[in-house]
């Protein structure tokens, strides 16, 4: 859309919000926090990749000298316990930071047109709530501040506003600017894409109403990769296009008032600004769904690979606590975790085996094709020893924010209480700076409270799973989860440090044990992750050179943080039997060897690839999910993945 | 007034005597300050020890206390403010309360 946009002489800015971008996969080149100038024959073209952590950092620059002096008048903190927490670094506010950039970026320049790409679904909603998050934050700043207007009012008689109160101001106008603007269909529009996919056209309509829940109206759907009519009969372009049909007729179902273009799958994937630009011109003419698929023949509706003998791996072992199934948006994580949960509960009957979604968009119910909910259960006509839970992060987190906020009222109470009222620390401002810092909790906190609860358990008493196959959010938020813990730590353990050092004065109340069994807890998750016989992470990825790409520098992260990857997993590989088939074949053995190439574990050995066929539709119920399971081959070695 | 003050300081002072004596609540407090120590890197697992050997023969001293003859427990009845020696230095006022 941009290429196209800048072919009719626009002035257009591409931003990618995702922490996992591949808009430099797209354009074939590298990008990065600045905006690049992308050649085009006519209009003008800047892709920007935002490093969140970078763009939070150039907006504290600034603002740290006033964010110290808010805090240093408005707590009982000292100015090394404030310019300690302002150090750390602040776990989960890309989103936030992310938006914030966004505005800064299109001011620099005039833009004609911004356009944004998103991290894939359950973050991309939760990045259109941090408009909210800039407003609660000035509001805590505001309750530090009051505090301060209180003081000098009572010395002076009068309060006149300074550079403090200006700052305050100006974060709330931008807060209330962000949120007018998201939900200003005159300036922003939302195109939602999809593919013509069970699971993804699910997530599709559970995003249309959480967005509708936000007053944000989303008006079109781009459907991507629809299979061409193929030239002759084929089994796998039959089978797909039959699946597909399906999938869109659910969707105009689920949402009659959006207009749904389509976008045919092309034999190559587009990178470049040539082949992006003919998919924007396509986008442009705006083929309507229903104009397709009119010459639909009669054929099979269902494909699958010839499984050659031999057994499948098995992707975990009688050692695993944690197996965790990550990769690019759409590559088939939850059908591909929820199928090693079934194999892992078959092989080791004497194993409780939970299967956790921790994305916050999450489709275990619609890969299970059973109800699947917040608590651990088993799953209907599933084994005994599996149960799954589909993590609801913001309540895990709620009860722990409980939690904590009552041992902090604890805590204030003794302050003021110790100091016998007379020369008592007013804690009034203070307490409701800290309520209001725990209302602001930063996205990914949440998931991490939940994780963190569930790790716990594990080896627990009976009922308590010993085994968690987790299907994690798209690599970049499931990186920032495996991150989070170090992060947090610092946090929880510089708090700790903080309410020693006030010891003798309020002593160390109920918020002393607990932030002391939140910095153990989490240094036994931290122990329990880059543990690698108890440990491992299987990388899912396709036999495609975005997700190939992607994949490198997921295993490239998971390296650094010394995250055990036993082997990637190409899914859905395998092909029919037409010409475009054919071509898509040979690409995708091409793809399969440099995928290879890039598999590099911890040690600097190479990782075995695991293929699981390509099936149409995809597999979904406990039978087709355990037949498929069984599919997967290791590539090279006949079925053993050894380690 | 001024009586009455002192009074509400000695009040206070045995209330932490009674404290140190016989609740173990203030050692329960040490020691999770000195877990707390240990987990920030501050102490080590053997300096640990010690403490913690040290904070738990205190607490069944408590206990024992407790247990046996009766609670050492000082209420404001057991002692009486029979006089108040004070020196006064530079101005003089006439305040007696």
């Amino acid at each position: 859309m941009g290429v196209a946009a800048s072919a009719r002489g626009s002035r257009v800015l591409v931003v990618s919000t995702d922490p996992a971008p591949s808009l430099g996969d797209a354009f074939r080149r590298p990008l990065g926090p600045h905006p690049e100038t992308i050649p085009t024959r006519r209009g003008l073209l800047h892709a920007v990749e935002i490093d969140a952590p970078a763009a939070l950092e150039t907006w504290l620059k600034g603002r740290r000298a006033v964010l110290e002096r808010i805090a240093l008048r408005g707590t009982w903190l000292d100015a090394s316990d404030i310019s300690r927490l302002l150090h750390l670094s602040l776990p989960g506010i890309d989103e936030l930071a992310a938006l914030v950039e966004i505005r800064r970026l299109a001011a620099i320049r005039a833009y004609d047109l911004v356009i944004v790409d998103t991290a894939p679904t359950g973050h991309t909603v939760r990045m259109l709530d941090t408009p909210n998050t800039l407003i609660a934050l000035a509001r805590v700043f505001d309750s530090m501040q009051a505090k301060h207007r209180v003081v000098v009012e009572a010395l002076r008689g009068r309060w006149s506003p300074d550079a403090e109160d200006a700052f305050i101001e100006q974060m709330t106008d931008e807060g209330r600017e962000l949120a007018r603007l998201i939900r200003d269909p005159a300036r922003v529009k939302f195109s939602w894409v999809t593919l013509p996919e069970k699971m993804a056209v699910e997530e599709t309509s559970d995003a249309h109403a959480e967005l509708s829940a936000r007053g944000i109206e989303l008006r079109h759907v781009i459907v991507n990769r629809l299979t061409p009519i193929p030239l002759r009969p084929c089994a796998w372009c039959d089978a797909r296009r039959a699946a597909e049909a399906v999938s869109l007729t659910v969707l105009r179902g689920r949402l009659p008032d959006v207009r749904v273009t389509a976008l045919a799958d092309r034999d190559a994937e587009p990178r470049g600004v040539r082949a992006l630009g003919s998919v924007g011109a396509e986008l442009d003419a705006g083929a309507a769904v229903a104009e397709r698929g009119s010459a639909r023949r009669r054929t099979a509706s269902t494909f699958r690979v010839a499984v050659t003998p031999g057994a499948a791996p098995m992707p975990g072992t009688a050692d695993t606590r944690l197996l965790l199934f990550g990769g690019k948006g759409g590559v088939g994580k939850t059908t591909c975790a929820a199928g090693a949960a079934l194999a892992l509960s078959g092989r080791f009957p004497d194993r409780r085996v939970l299967l956790l979604s921790t994305d916050p968009a999450h489709s275990l119910a619609d890969a299970l094709g059973a109800a699947v909910s917040a608590t651990a259960a088993t799953i209907e006509g599933g084994p005994a020893n599996l149960t799954a839970r589909e993590l609801d992060a913001a309540q895990a987190f709620r009860e722990a924010r409980d939690r904590y906020a009552t041992a902090i009222d604890e805590w204030f109470d003794r302050l003021s209480r110790d100091q016998s009222g007379s020369v008592g620390i007013d804690a009034t401002y203070d307490r409701r700076v800290m309520h209001g810092l725990m209302d602001l909790a930063p996205p990914g906190i949440d998931e991490l409270t939940a994780v963190m609860e569930v790790t716990e358990t594990l080896d627990g008493p009976a009922g308590r799973p010993d085994l968690i196959v987790m299907d994690t959010a798209p690599s970049g938020h499931a990186l920032r989860l495996l991150e989070m813990p170090a992060l947090v730590q610092d946090w929880s353990r510089a708090l700790m440090s903080i309410l020693l050092k006030y010891q003798p004065v309020a002593g160390v109340g109920d918020l002393g044990p607990a932030l002391l069994r939140m910095s153990q807890s989490l240094g036994r998750l931290r122990t329990l992750l880059t543990d690698p016989v108890r440990t491992s992470f299987v990388a899912v990825t396709r036999a495609a050179a975005l997700p190939r790409e992607e994949t490198g520098r997921l295993l490239l992260r998971l390296r650094a943080m010394h995250v055990d990857v036993p082997f990637i997993l190409v899914n859905a590989v395998g092909r029919g039997t037409c010409r475009r088939c054919r071509a898509a074949s040979t690409e995708e053995a091409r793809e399969l060897v440099r995928i290879e190439r890039v598999s590099v574990g911890a040690s600097g050995h190479r990782l075995p690839v695991v293929v699981a066929p390509a099936e149409l539709p995809p597999p979904h119920g406990l039978r087709a999910l355990r037949r498929w399971q069984s599919s997967w081959r290791a590539r090279g070695a006949a079925g053993s993945i050894g380690r | 007034m001024l009586i009455g003050g002192l009074r509400f300081v000695f009040d206070k002072i045995a209330a932490a005597v009674d404290t140190e004596l016989n609740d173990d609540t203030a050692l329960r407090e040490q020691l999770l300050a000195a877990q707390m120590r240990m987990e920030l890197g501050e102490l080590t697992q053997e300096e640990f020890d010690v403490f913690e050997a040290d904070v738990i023969a205190r607490m069944r001293e408590i206990r024992d206390r407790r247990q046996g003859a009766g609670a050492t427990t000082l209420s404001p009845k057991d002692y009486r403010i029979t006089g108040i020696e004070a020196s006064l230095e530079g101005d003089s006022h006439d305040d007696r309360g």
